[in-house]
Parts: C-alpha cells; sequence; structure tokens
C-alpha cells in the first residue's frame, strides 16, 4: 500500500506561510497549522463576555474581604 | 483606565479569559471547565497572600487549575475515562472534505491525546508559556515537556491528515475520499 508522505493536501503551506505572531506567542508556539487551530480554538472562548456568575463570585469574594477589613 | 496597578482582582479577571480557554481546552466539557474555573478562583482568592502582585498571574493560577483538574480526575476516575471513550469514537467519522478536519474534529482530536500531552500543548502552543514555564506548571523536567508536546503534534498531524490507505485500516468511504482528492 503506498503512502504518500504528506497527501499533498494538508498543512503543507506551514514553514513557508509567514504566520503572524500574536502577543502571547512563545518561542515554543507552534507556528503551522496545528498551533493556527490551537490559538483559532483559544479565541473562540476568549471572545465570548465572562460568565455573569463567575464575575458575581469574584465580586462576593472581594466584598467579603472588605467587610472583614483585610 | 488609572495608573496604579491592578489590584489582585483586576489581574485575576484580565486573566480568566484565556483561563476559561484552557479549561475548556483541557477538559473538553463546558460545565466541568466552569467549575473548574470557579474552583481556581475560590482558591487563588483564598490563598492570595501567597502570590507576589506583578509576577505571572496567569501561570499561577493555571497550576491551580491543572491541579484541581487532576485531583477531580483522581475522585471521579472511571467515570472520565468513560467520557473520553465516547469522544475518541468520534473519530472513527471521516473528514467531511478532502482530508481537511474542521475544528470540531481537531477538537476531538484533542481529547483523544493523553491529558498530560495534551495539557503540555495547550500550553505552549495556545496559553503563550514557554517550555520551562510549563514545566513550572505542570511540576516535571523541560526535556518531560518538550517530549509530549512533540508525540502530541506527532499525532495530532497523523490524524488531521488522515492520509489513507493508512496503518489504521481506512473504511472504504474515507479511501474514496482521497482517492478523489487524489484525482484533482
Amino acid at each position: 500500500m503506498g503512502q504518500t508522505p504528506n497527501n499533498g493536501k494538508a498543512a503543507v503551506d506551514t514553514a513557508s506561510e509567514a504566520v503572524p505572531k500574536d502577543d502571547r506567542s512563545s518561542e515554543a508556539m507552534p507556528q503551522d497549522e496545528i498551533g493556527r487551530r490551537l490559538r483559532a480554538m483559544y479565541a473562540e472562548v476568549e471572545s465570548e463576555t465572562i460568565p455573569a456568575d463567575l464575575i458575581a463570585l469574584l465580586e462576593k469574594l472581594d466584598a467579603a474581604e472588605e467587610r472583614d477589613g483585610k | 483606565m488609572n495608573d496604579s496597578p491592578p489590584t489582585f482582582k483586576q489581574a485575576m479577571l484580565a486573566a480568566l479569559p484565556s483561563l476559561r480557554a484552557f479549561a475548556l481546552s483541557l477538559s473538553g466539557r463546558p460545565d466541568r471547565a466552569d467549575d473548574l474555573v470557579q474552583e481556581t478562583v475560590m482558591k487563588a482568592w483564598a490563598k492570595q497572600d501567597s502570590f507576589k502582585l506583578g509576577t505571572n498571574m496567569q501561570a499561577w493560577l493555571v497550576t491551580i487549575l491543572r491541579n484541581t483538574f487532576y485531583s477531580q480526575m483522581r475522585k471521579r476516575g472511571r467515570e472520565v475515562q468513560d467520557t473520553e471513550g465516547a469522544f475518541t469514537a468520534r473519530l472513527s467519522v471521516p473528514p467531511s472534505h478532502d482530508g481537511v478536519m474542521d475544528m470540531a474534529d481537531f477538537k476531538h482530536a484533542l481529547l483523544s491525546l493523553p491529558d498530560e500531552q495534551r495539557e503540555a500543548l495547550l500550553l505552549v502552543g495556545a496559553s503563550g508559556f514557554s517550555y520551562e514555564e510549563t514545566a513550572e506548571i505542570c511540576d516535571c523536567a523541560v526535556g518531560t515537556i518538550k517530549s509530549r508536546v512533540s508525540r502530541a503534534r506527532t499525532k495530532l498531524q497523523e490524524l488531521l491528515q488522515i492520509s489513507g490507505p493508512s496503518d489504521y485500516g481506512a473504511d472504504p468511504v474515507s479511501q474514496r475520499v482521497v482517492s478523489r482528492s487524489f484525482a484533482d
């Protein structure tokens, strides 16, 4: 069964294509197909507004602290 | 915007989007991710005296979160393994077009990785930590992190390409898909 090393379609443009570095990129961050997908996945979540109950939790913790006079 | 340095609460708020992204990508489940983030916020708040403002809040929070994740896993045990089995089964569906996976397939491929590999890949490749920072977060050697990231990437590349006829015993449907793309 012949197996092409890289079927010629997917993930080929990786090395040659210039990928703009975002603010959080480190030298370890892969600048290729996988790296792009990972960051796109994060961007999905990061573009959401923070859930109200999470904000409320922080506010509650903060308020409790002020009450205790820390 | 004021000039004074951010308070602990402000610093934590700023870190939440990335923390949520990590929690969801690591656990694969929105409800579990939300729970993890909430627990992390509470734990972090309780031990804020151990955190030095101006140092790496993101790394500190992520460390608390992943430790919480693993201790929850130890408690839940079998239940979590079954969940991941359901995710892995999804991978038998051939890619929709030309062997290119969509985001849903990518997520499922990610979830099929062992936790430590997925975690390392996320921290380095998405959260933007260095290998050294990631090693500290995961409490292991830098070499271990590099090896986990490498294995994770290799596995994902295999799953993303799904060249078939492959060693994985490609089914007739994916073979037809690949044949079509070769004919172009």
